[in-house]
């Protein structure tokens, strides 16, 4: 027990890098830490925001019952997906076990901090979903349930994390065989989600309309996650008063948890990183310019790290992986999208913005200079311009982003077959905001740029460039929505031109002051 | 004939309180191997960085074969080798895809580059690992083909910090007489070492730091004097 109090303290000891902005003598170090932390707070408080005007929602609407469901269903789906992701760093990492091996410490107590490190993590986001929909809950049913929820907050991570851990650990088995094994690993999660995310969210559609429809159609939604996910139904259950839906939810969620740690007690971590790149072998390619040898180095550095490539990828290419399963899950949903007058005018109107949802969440170009870490110092010795070294990012982000971008709003306007100018539209805009985000990453990078990260989450998922890098993606939809909302119904098309124009033009104008520096240096 | 590296008058410090150089000059003809020695923390690598265009420079001026390495640092860098201490180098890449990656950066003939490549892997008996990932190699193999990278582009100065730390000695004798080839055309050395033997019997010129500022700078003959390099070093280290 004192050695998993220790590790547990080791691990919780830069949460939120507190450490590092307590003791680091450089201020211009703990100023980003400062405004991290910020972030940080600032997206919790959205998250919870959300979580909260959803629940509202549900419960202004008279149909409290399906929180329970509903909230453990999402936290679930969400606890799943951070616990493969977290799991490749934290449990199947060589690097992670090699300063701890030497220790006079039994592995099963390095696997267990590591556990309760991925369960606290994990409790934390389930309870920024669960908190609200408690609350509007025993507003609507009263506080007799309030015990029942309380054993359920505790509980609703189990399944999810254990499942998620079985996932992790067969990807890095299967990683162990395959050279490309990060693209393969996302290639496979890809379509899982989507699928996911078109399940949960194509509910019955109504021809009809109205907010009766609408009622119809949220508890299509809530019922449609309880079938997809039967512990959301036994919690549900468990809150009106069933004790025995409790004892099976408690004793399901143990028992996976179980499963999965007894897995991971037999399987030795470490050993896996070390195989998987003595087996790796790569054929040299083909001789290029400075400029796509540099971004094409870009490309091997984005597969070679999981947790780059699932951060930056996933989003993007979830709306066209969704759109090319839409017929598969949903055969009808288009027809019967086209046949409700009342949505499809202000989908229309705004189709431009919805081709750009998910490039705007991706900003692989806002850490691509933070990403050389220890390697830094290559780049600042290459007979290359500055130009052509960041040039290089930005195209490389530019173009990651834009194919999924234009492939999702190609099929956008192809089921929705709206007019040629809104068609444009809806190409042009996921342009000029994939033309400007690159360039605009580049420049928080510079600007909040760290070369010295030990492993790569400090990075990927702690970094304010990071976190700054997805708020503006998401300001700039925002001025974007407000943009075509204020003009009239039938320019809002040619308004969707301008914005693309002008977002190509500050990229070109941006890109031109970073290239006029002198060189890059990074001290 | 112009200096292949002239140092001016360089100062650097960090957070403007601790000066790591001071007003340090040096110049390094053609031809010189040129060893840089001093205690740990005493600027030889903040210098070799700053000539390898890594880290700004508070004053003076570093040129490069006659070209100033703040009006021109492309130039100077396209002349230059920079091998760190710990070569830090592409773990994602396999060997081979971290020399094509150089050769393109420094635009090499693609004949030419695989002759070089080939030549050099085979003289640090390093071609067997070429097609394997540069995690799953050892400090000393990473250190092997950083050089490799740097010799393959054929600079006018090579500098190197620590080159010999962690290459087996045939390694060492092979890397040596490398230097010695290309300062024999015209190119030279300029590189910080610990092992005073190897900057003795290597180094025609030697140059000794403590503290940021320059105690000695020569012929290594003259510095040394009747002593050994070793005794003038404690010696010097004792008095400066």
């Amino acid at each position: 027990m004192r050695e998993l109090r220790l590790l547990l303290r080791l691990q919780r000891v830069n949460a939120l890098r507190r450490n590092e902005i307590r003791h680091t003598s450089d201020r211009r170090q703990r100023r980003r830490l400062l405004w991290m932390l910020v972030l940080y707070v600032v997206l919790a408080a959205m998250g919870l925001f959300y979580a909260t005007a959803i629940s509202w929602g549900i419960y202004t609407a008279g149909l409290a019952a399906m929180l329970p469901g509903m909230a453990i269903t999402l936290a679930a789906a969400a606890t799943v997906m951070g616990t493969v992701i977290r799991a490749q760093g934290l449990l199947f990492d060589a690097r992670g076990w090699e300063h701890l091996a030497p220790l006079p410490i039994h592995h099963s107590t390095v696997v267990w901090a590591r556990l309760l490190d991925l369960y606290g993590s994990a409790l934390g986001f389930c309870l920024m979903v669960m908190l609200p929909a408690t609350v509007f809950y025993s507003m609507a049913e009263g506080l007799a349930a309030l015990p029942v929820w309380l054993a359920i907050w505790l509980f609703t991570p189990l399944i999810p994390l254990g499942l998620g851990l079985v996932i992790a650990a067969g990807m890095a088995v299967l990683a162990r065989r395959f050279r490309q094994r990060h693209l393969l690993v996302a290639l496979l999660v890809l379509p899982v989600t989507a699928w996911l995310m078109l399940t949960l969210y194509t509910s019955p559609l109504s021809a009809a309309g109205g907010d009766a429809a609408m009622l119809d159609m949220m508890r299509s939604a809530g019922g449609a996650m309880s079938t997809a996910y039967p512990p959301a139904n036994w919690a549900a259950l468990a809150v009106q008063g069933s004790p025995g839906h409790l004892l099976l939810l408690a004793c399901v969620s143990l028992g996976a948890a179980a499963l999965a740690v007894a897995i991971l007690l037999r399987w030795t971590p470490g050993q896996t990183g070390r195989q998987a790149a003595a087996l790796a072998h790569g054929h040299a390619g083909r001789p290029l310019p400075p400029l796509w040898a540099l971004v094409r180095k870009e490309w091997r550095r984005m597969l070679a790290s999981p947790l780059y490539l699932m951060n930056t990828g996933m989003a993007v290419w979830l709306a066209p992986v969704m759109l090319l399963l839409l017929p598969l899950v949903k055969p009808d949903a288009v027809a019967l999208l086209r046949g409700m007058p009342q949505v499809m005018s202000p989908l229309m109107r705004f189709l431009p913005l919805a081709a750009c949802a998910f490039a705007g969440m991706s900003v692989p170009s806002a850490i691509s200079l933070s990403m050389e870490g220890k390697n830094a110092w290559l780049m600042c010795t290459a007979p290359v311009s500055t130009g052509t070294l960041l040039g290089a990012k930005a195209l490389f982000s530019f173009l990651f982003s834009l194919v999924p971008a234009l492939l999702g709003a190609g099929l956008m306007a192809w089921h929705l077959r709206p007019g040629w100018a809104t068609t444009l539209a809806t190409l042009l805009l996921p342009v000029g905001l994939c033309a400007f985000l690159s360039v605009w990453g580049l420049v928080l990078d510079l600007r909040f740029a760290r070369y010295d990260w030990e492993s790569e989450q400090q990075i990927v998922k702690s970094s304010a460039q990071m976190g700054f890098g997805l708020l503006s993606g998401f300001v700039l939809m925002a001025l974007m929505g407000a943009a075509l909302w204020l003009a009239p119904a039938r320019w809002a098309a040619q308004v969707a031109w301008a914005l693309a124009l002008v977002l190509m033009m500050a990229a070109a104008v941006l890109m031109r002051g970073l290239a006029s520096r002198r060189v890059y240096q990074i001290e | 004939m112009q200096p292949i590296l002239d140092i001016r008058g360089f100062s650097k410090s960090y957070d403007g309180k601790v000066m790591a150089v001071d007003n340090l000059s040096l110049t390094i003809e053609p031809g010189d191997i040129y060893g840089f020695i001093g205690k740990n923390g005493a600027g030889k690598t903040t210098t070799l960085r700053a000539a390898a265009g890594i880290l700004r420079f508070d004053t003076g001026d570093m040129l490069v074969d006659g070209t100033s390495i703040k009006a021109d640092p492309l130039a100077c860098k396209r002349k230059i080798a920079y091998i760190p201490d710990n070569p830090d180098l592409y773990e994602f890449l396999t060997g081979r895809q971290y020399l094509d990656f150089v050769a393109d950066l420094f635009e090499i003939a693609v004949d030419e580059r695989g002759q070089r490549i080939e030549h050099y892997a085979r003289a640090l008996d390093l071609s067997d690992r070429l097609h394997d990932l540069i995690s799953s190699y050892s400090h000393g193999m990473k250190q092997k083909l950083a050089m490799i990278g740097g010799f393959i582009h054929r600079p006018v100065l090579f500098l190197m910090d620590e080159p010999f730390v962690g290459l087996d000695p045939e390694a060492v004798v092979r890397v040596r007489q490398i230097i010695r080839d290309f300062c024999a055309q015209g190119s030279a050395v300029f590189f910080s070492t610990h092992v005073l033997e190897v900057a003795e019997k290597l180094c025609n010129k030697v140059a000794v730091i403590k503290d940021g500022r320059l105690v000695a700078a020569g012929a290594t003959d003259q510095v040394r004097g009747q002593a050994s390099l070793e005794e003038y070093f404690l010696e010097a280290m004792r008095d400066a």
